[in-house]
């Protein structure tokens, strides 16, 4: 693993005398024979280093810590050389994130200039208010720290881009609250909580054998009640990996490490953490000036912070929150002996803090029922099935519109939004719920769409709750949308200002727009929306139709009725989920070759798209079949049925351009599941010709490609499950009689299906 | 019978439930969390690795 973090100790002493310093105070003493500072050749030599190494690896970040010591010690001019230097060395090879950790006594003006010229954030270490940062940060002679420090910070606050946050080692004889409270009143962008660092050779000062969780306990108490306002990264990363994420700092979590640090004489050391140890415990017995990166990134003890599980003893690797924890910092499970084998000295604490913040914060995640899921994978699923589905769809729509918002600067369109949600949450659901709000957001977020419409998702759902609201809105593709209402012709207009009052709306300030509302088709016991205003229904892989005239909504009409009629009468087994989850159906232009088209699209639940149908009976094939793809893509949302990692392609006899990756060949399968289903009860209909044929093909293709999904090996247990129940649905169909007729043009169509997907693959 | 024989009445997900948390406080763990579910390839690939943190 190559190295990404680079600590530069650029000045090997410091001003204060602080009594809890792992440079000075702890085994390690390897900073009596170092130089005091870094000098221009070593650093120089450093970023030769540092740059080979993002060359030959082809790194497209780095990041980059001054260090000490205290770096502000160098002074301005070497410090600004090196700064110049790793700036000239590196910024044409990767993005450079330059830091610089200081105890801030020296940060003045002129040291922010330099660092404002070079873009170099600052993190300040800061133990809390005056009587808990002076109980250790004191100068030699006893004097506090306290004043300069706070005046630095001071300094940094008025200078927001250079303020990184403030790192805080804990003491529990201080008061956490107040420390806390210092801390959170300097509005630093993150806080650090440091343990203080100790081996089981050298405890912790611990006066009850949990006082560092119940210290933090009592902090996460007040962070969580206040907002969680200031970003603490030991709290964030503990509820991060709790929920499988990676963890934001190297003292938890089970991520490698891709640290290394360089002194003042240009020897590399790994962790500097490890100076608690034993005397010489960082060393590599490498440095610039001969060996490169890649001889330390082999030295046994990187490796060894990289084994990540593996790499833990016993006792660590059964512990229930070693995925948050990861063994607590290395340099803490140090004991003479046994060496890092051990958990960390910090244990208690850290699984106590850990569990009790796990508990504090557990969300309910969502779950679908067995019989749901039994349902559904038989191919079906009625009202309450669907609805299940529905609902987490909900979450995702939520969670998205979120992932935008936090993706731009804060809107008038979100402050409006997140208005409306405290106050008309069921306005705000019934806009959400629109299928194409997922597809704008997806859109957003692939950095194709506009963040502009979501004052028009707002502006819906102030009309929606009556609401009175003004904002300016987005035309997208020639149309001031209206998520569930309509849209306006926008003409020349890229934006307009919506006016609502009391559920009526207007533009204010193109009062002559064009307002062509939403329509419905309705059938008995169901109604959905005709969308042919929506611009992100171009989403479905075929030419999306127009404005519809009257007369042609009004053929929609007519069709719909009585194909939901045939679904009703005919495969009522579909008709339950479809009254459920079907809400939008999306005319598409009708194809230019003739025959049909229809489509589904996994950022649309609810949303089938469909060219004019023949007549009724298509239309009803092509509900239930697109209405499966629909579903299984929802299921799909809250559950892998497939391996991820799965590369393996597939015939598909529906799709014989190319082969389907796994995931796709199980949308084929299910929506041919219902397709044969359509047919086996259609052929017996006189009217229908061909019936009897479809229906021998689609069982035959679909039980093949089931045997393909068996034989693939990149189910998951519960993908399996899955397809079992498909599969249970196909089987008894298989041994139903067709005509020796039928039989054979089918497997005529079969072989004449390979045969062309072959061609096409040529 | 074996108890594990035993159907599980529910299939869990890890989709956090955000029906009844407001927008606003919609977290980053979980906001993350599902967009990377959804969308894995709109999430920098990055391989993770342990976060230098480090008082003076």
């Amino acid at each position: 693993m190559p190295f990404r973090q680079f600590v530069l100790k650029v000045h090997s002493r410091c001003d204060l005398a602080c009594d809890h310093c792992y440079v000075y105070e702890h085994a390690d003493q390897s900073w009596r024979s170092r130089p005091a500072v870094m000098s221009d050749e070593t650093a120089a030599w450093a970023v030769t280093r540092i740059a080979e190494h993002v060359k030959s690896h082809g790194l497209a970040q780095v990041h980059v810590v001054l260090h000490g010591g205290e770096p502000l010690l160098a002074g301005h001019g070497r410090l600004g050389r090196l700064i110049a230097e790793l700036r000239g060395g590196l910024g044409g090879l990767c993005a450079l994130d330059l830091r610089v950790h200081t105890n801030g006594v020296l940060l003045d003006e002129r040291f922010l200039d330099l660092f404002e010229e070079h873009d170099v954030r600052v993190g300040v270490s800061l133990d809390g208010d005056r009587a808990a940062n002076d109980r250790h940060r004191r100068y030699a002679d006893g004097r506090s720290s306290y004043d300069r420090v706070i005046r630095a910070v001071e300094r940094l606050r008025r200078r927001p881009q250079l303020y990184a946050g403030l790192l805080c080692t804990i003491d529990v004889a201080n008061d956490p609250g107040a420390v806390y409270r210092a801390l959170a009143a300097l509005e630093p962008p993150r806080v650090d909580f440091l343990l203080p660092h100790a081996t089981w050779d050298s405890p912790p000062s611990r006066p009850t054998p949990t006082a560092y969780a119940d210290w933090l306990i009592e902090i996460f108490e007040i962070w969580s009640a206040e907002g969680r306002v200031v970003p603490v990264r030991m709290f964030e990363s503990i509820l991060r990996t709790s929920r499988g994420a990676p963890s934001l700092t190297e003292s938890l979590g089970l991520e490698p490490a891709d640290l290394v640090v360089i002194e003042t004489d240009g020897t590399y050391e790994q962790a500097d953490s490890l100076k608690v140890a034993y005397e010489g415990a960082p060393a590599t017995g490498l440095e610039v000036f001969h060996h490169d990166l890649d001889a330390v990134a082999r030295h046994t003890g990187v490796l060894a912070r990289q084994q990540g599980l593996g790499g833990l003893c016993a006792t660590c690797r059964a512990c229930p929150v070693v995925d948050s924890c990861g063994g607590g910092l290395y340099a803490h499970r140090y004991r003479t002996g046994s060496g890092f084998a051990n958990p960390s000295v910090y244990s208690a604490d850290l699984f106590k803090l850990i569990t009790y913040i796990r508990r504090r914060t557990a969300m309910p995640t969502h779950s679908v029922p067995a019989a749901t899921m039994d349902a559904l994978s038989a191919g079906f699923g009625d009202q309450e099935d669907v609805r299940c589905l529905a609902a987490a769809q909900r979450t995702m729509r939520r969670a998205l519109l979120a992932g935008v918002n936090a993706h731009e600067t804060p809107t008038a369109g979100w402050e409006l939004l997140t208005r409306l949600d405290d106050e008309h949450r069921d306005a705000v659901d019934a806009v959400l719920d629109h299928p194409y709000v997922r597809e704008w957001a997806v859109r957003c977020l692939r950095q194709g769409g506009d963040a502009g419409y979501l004052a028009n998702i707002a502006g819906a759902a102030a009309v929606r709750a009556g609401a009175v609201a003004e904002i300016a809105i987005t035309a997208v593709d020639g149309v001031f949308h209206l998520p569930t209402l309509g849209a306006f012709e926008a003409g020349s207009a890229t934006t307009a200002r919506l006016v609502a009052e009391g559920g009526r709306f207007s533009l204010e300030d193109l009062p002559g727009a064009v307002w062509h509302p939403l329509r419905r088709l309705t059938a008995e016991g169901l109604s959905v929306v005709l969308e042919d205003t929506d611009p992100h229904r171009r989403c479905h892989g075929h030419p999306v139709a127009g404005r519809l005239t009257e007369e042609e909504a009004a053929a929609w009409q007519r069709v719909f009725a009585e194909a939901w009629a045939l679904i009703e009468s005919d495969h009522p087994a579909y008709a339950s989920g479809l009254r459920a989850g079907l809400t939008t159906l999306v005319p598409l232009d009708p194809p230019a070759g003739g025959g049909s088209a229809s489509s589904a699209a996994r950022n649309a639940f609810g949303a089938v798209a469909v060219a004019p149908p023949a007549d009724p009976a298509t239309l009803a094939l092509l509900l239930v079949h697109e209405f499966q793809h629909v579903k299984l893509g929802a299921v799909l949302d809250l559950v892998d049925l497939c391996d991820p990692t799965h590369t393996g392609l597939y015939y598909a006899p529906w799709r014989r351009e190319s082969p389907r990756p796994l995931e796709a060949l199980l949308q084929g399968v299910y929506a041919h599941l219902a397709v044969t289903d359509f047919w086996r009860v259609r052929r017996h209909r006189s009217e229908d010709g061909p019936g009897e044929v479809q229906f021998a093909l689609w069982r035959e293709q679909t039980a093949r490609a089931i045997g393909d999904l068996d034989g693939s090996g990149g189910l998951t247990p519960l993908g399996a499950r899955f397809v079992s129940g498909i599969r249970r649905t196909l089987e008894p169909w298989l041994d139903e009689p067709v005509s020796g007729q039928a039989a054979a043009a089918a497997a005529e169509l079969a072989e004449r299906y390979r045969a062309e997907s072959a061609a096409l693959r040529r | 019978m074996n108890i594990t024989d035993e159907k599980q009445s529910e299939v869990p997900s890890n989709v956090t439930d955000l029906r009844d948390i407001p927008l606003s406080h919609v977290s980053d763990i979980d906001r993350e969390g599902i967009i990377r579910r959804v969308l894995p390839e709109t999430l920098v690939e990055r391989v993770p690795v342990a976060r230098f943190n480090s008082s003076i």
